[in-house]
């Protein structure tokens, strides 16, 4: 083909001689570069919905979509570099293709119990006259839609107002815990506002640089 | 103390940010550095409403990729507060969850560090000798600028290039300057030498002085000191120059295993510490050229630098990186925690060989702005022997046969194989005789890369 291919451009003109040799060239990179292992998706989910992280009796289901032959490689990690130990499914999704170097790519799968603590934070703040505001989702590919909120309480030593899923709650600053989202996903968009001191409106330098709230969730199926 | 110093000795790797190689030293209560500490939920960035604290990688295997630290990544990395007109350094997992384009692990590797127990050498030297806690990249931005500011304190270009057409100031380069002031010089090169990025110093790379790596530990034992370089530069293998067959990079850039390094590390400290008269004034210098993406928690100091163009200015120095300076000339267990950049090294040089007059004009400048001399740091009138490293072998894992069929995908490993076959072109017999490997390393890409 190629031969069959260079004998018909050796017949045209020098401008469409230059358009095919092109359009050959794109045609044989595409070539070589579909010769190479690819992953082009690789997730977990568990009931069908996106996640990395579950409690331990849940399924986990894994779906991937490669150029190559794909292999599983699955392992428990336990960590206790932390305050908690945490624990962990590796799942490395190694796909080859000839003698092509392997493609690689790794997925960390969270196993919480079925109560635990969580930390709410986000650190872009933007600021009005009056007040300082942080908001942003919690990612749902990371957290599915299993883990529920039983409590959040603020530790910064400030009052906050913190909107979520169309409920308003104030949180005191005294990390007394509010259960007035109860029931409601961790996931999802999130916006908290604080009263600004009097020192941090004359100097935003003063205001926190990121909202961290501590929350209490639980496994749906509990 | 100056005058005690005989030999300067620089070993620069890749890639490695402090925290993420020396932070353990803190942590581990090894060294009162400003590392590590627990609880580790304090050295975090935050993600899409998550914490994603630093985390001690379980074992030492390549990573899956390497982790963005171009000059864009580093400006996202360090995270400039505009409210509180800082860097917050809270953006490392937001500039690789936008570099691979999918949402990071709850442990992600720019948040992992190593243990003592995983870099033993660089531990071992850290705390043995002078680690330095404060010591910054140049610049935020990658390997070629801060490379090129390192061995002639100015860059041309602010971001790298992938040509083999890297410039570097002909007056202020290293090699220059100790020409100009009768340094005798030498550098030992494992591969390809990044200075073969630098055409203008293609006729030194290719002369006598630049010879193989497998050299040093006989010319440290055998060469007599009135005629043994002053300076020794040296050059471990690096993951972005060619390669072929079983030639190992060691230059510790992700995503390499950091265990090469290590033992590069370990064979070159053995090999200057061999001659035990020629160590007494022997001053290394172990650094790093930039953070290659991994977290630090500590702030750049706000020190500019406008390129001598005037086309571009940089706000700040990057990222902090490992140092240490291992010699019997600093306190033993020390920390240094003056503010250096790799132009400490150039402030040491001016010191021991044109005492009085200033390495460059930049170089000066930075020093009036508070960026100190590696000189700080030799103060110790009682010289001690060298203590053996840790003999323990290293356990690296790694995937064989990394391909050459696709060829180079980065700004630094294409300017690295633009430079190589450029080389081999202008130079060939030199090229034959100093790097023969090359020559391999071109018929086995010819054959390789034939569609």
């Amino acid at each position: 083909m190629r031969t069959n291919l260079q004998r018909h451009f050796s017949k045209a003109p020098d401008s469409i001689d230059r358009v095919n040799y092109v359009v050959l060239v794109l045609i044989l990179s595409v070539f070589a570069i579909s010769c190479k292992p690819k992953i082009d998706s690789f997730i977990t989910k568990s009931d069908g919905i996106e996640t990395k992280t579950i409690a331990a009796d849940d399924s986990l289901e894994v779906y991937w979509k490669v150029r190559g032959k794909p292999t599983l490689l699955f392992h428990e990690r336990i960590d206790s570099s932390g305050l908690e130990v945490e624990k962990f499914v590796e799942l490395t999704l190694l796909v080859k293709k000839g003698k092509k170097e392997p493609a690689r790519r790794l997925i960390m799968v969270q196993v919480l119990p079925q109560e635990s603590s969580n930390t709410i934070v986000f650190d872009e703040a933007t600021f009005t006259k009056d007040s300082i505001i942080f908001k942003g989702i919690k990612s749902p590919s990371r957290w599915g839609n299993f883990f529920l909120l039983k409590s959040v309480k603020s530790t910064m030593g400030r009052p906050w107002t913190v909107y979520h899923e169309g409920k308003k709650i104030e949180l005191s600053s005294d990390s007394i815990p509010s259960f007035g989202l109860q029931g409601l996903n961790l996931a999802g968009p999130w916006e908290f506002r604080s009263l600004l001191t009097p020192e941090e409106k004359s100097d935003h330098q003063k205001a926190p640089v990121e909202v961290r709230i501590q929350a209490i969730i639980y496994h749906k199926s509990k | 103390m100056m005058d005690n110093v005989k030999t300067i000795v620089l070993l620069m790797f890749e890639n490695r940010s402090f925290d993420h190689m020396l932070g353990h030293l803190s942590l581990e209560k090894l060294s009162p550095v400003n590392g590590l500490k627990k609880p580790l939920q304090s050295f975090s960035n935050s993600f899409e409403g998550d914490l994603y604290p630093v985390y001690n990688f379980p074992k030492d295997v390549r990573l899956p990729f390497d982790l963005p630290h171009e000059y864009d990544e580093v400006a996202a990395q360090l995270a400039w507060s505009e409210a509180q007109k800082k860097f917050t350094m809270g953006g490392f997992v937001k500039a690789y969850a936008a570099f691979t384009g999918v949402g990071p692990n709850a442990r992600t590797e720019p948040m992992g560090f190593f243990k003592s127990t995983q870099v033993p050498v660089t531990s071992f030297l850290a705390r043995t000798f002078c680690a330095c806690d404060n010591w910054f990249c140049p610049l935020p931005t990658g390997t070629q600028p801060n490379r090129t500011f390192a061995f002639s304190g100015d860059t041309f270009k602010h971001k790298n290039i992938g040509l083999p057409t890297v410039p570097i100031d002909a007056d202020t380069n290293l090699f220059s300057w100790m020409n100009r002031n009768g340094v005798r010089w030498r550098v030992y090169h494992d591969g390809l030498s990044f200075f073969a990025l630098y055409p203008s110093l293609w006729p030194l790379v290719l002369g006598s002085n630049f010879r193989d790596y497998e050299f040093l530990a006989s010319d440290v034992q055998n060469e007599a000191p009135e005629s043994a370089p002053e300076v020794i530069i040296i050059e471990p293998s690096y993951q972005d120059a060619p390669h072929v067959g079983p030639d190992r990079p060691n230059d510790n850039h992700a995503p390499l295993a950091i265990g090469w390094g290590e033992d590069f590390l370990r064979r070159t400290y053995e090999a200057l510490a061999s001659n035990p008269a020629r160590w007494a004034g022997t001053v290394m210098v172990v650094y790093y050229d930039e953070h290659g993406g991994f977290y630090d928690h500590v702030a750049p100091p706000r020190i500019d630098y406008k390129l001598p163009d005037t086309s571009y200015t940089f706000a700040s120095l990057g990222p902090r990186i490992p140092a240490i300076i291992a010699s019997p000339l600093v306190q033993g267990g020390s920390v240094c925690s003056t503010l250096l950049d790799h132009t400490s090294v150039l402030q040491l040089m001016a010191e021991k060989f044109t005492p009085g007059k200033p390495y460059s004009d930049t170089v000066e400048k930075r020093k009036a702005a508070g960026i100190g001399s590696v000189s700080v740091a030799l103060t110790n009138p009682n010289p001690q022997p060298a203590p053996p490293p840790p003999s323990q072998p290293l356990a690296v894992q790694s995937v064989l046969g990394a391909s050459i069929v696709n060829g180079p995908s980065g700004a630094v490993s294409q300017s690295f194989e633009a430079a190589a076959l450029e080389m081999i072109k202008q130079y060939p017999n030199e090229v034959k005789e100093k790097y023969p490997e090359l020559i391999q390393w071109k018929t086995s890409v010819d054959n390789a890369r034939k569609i």
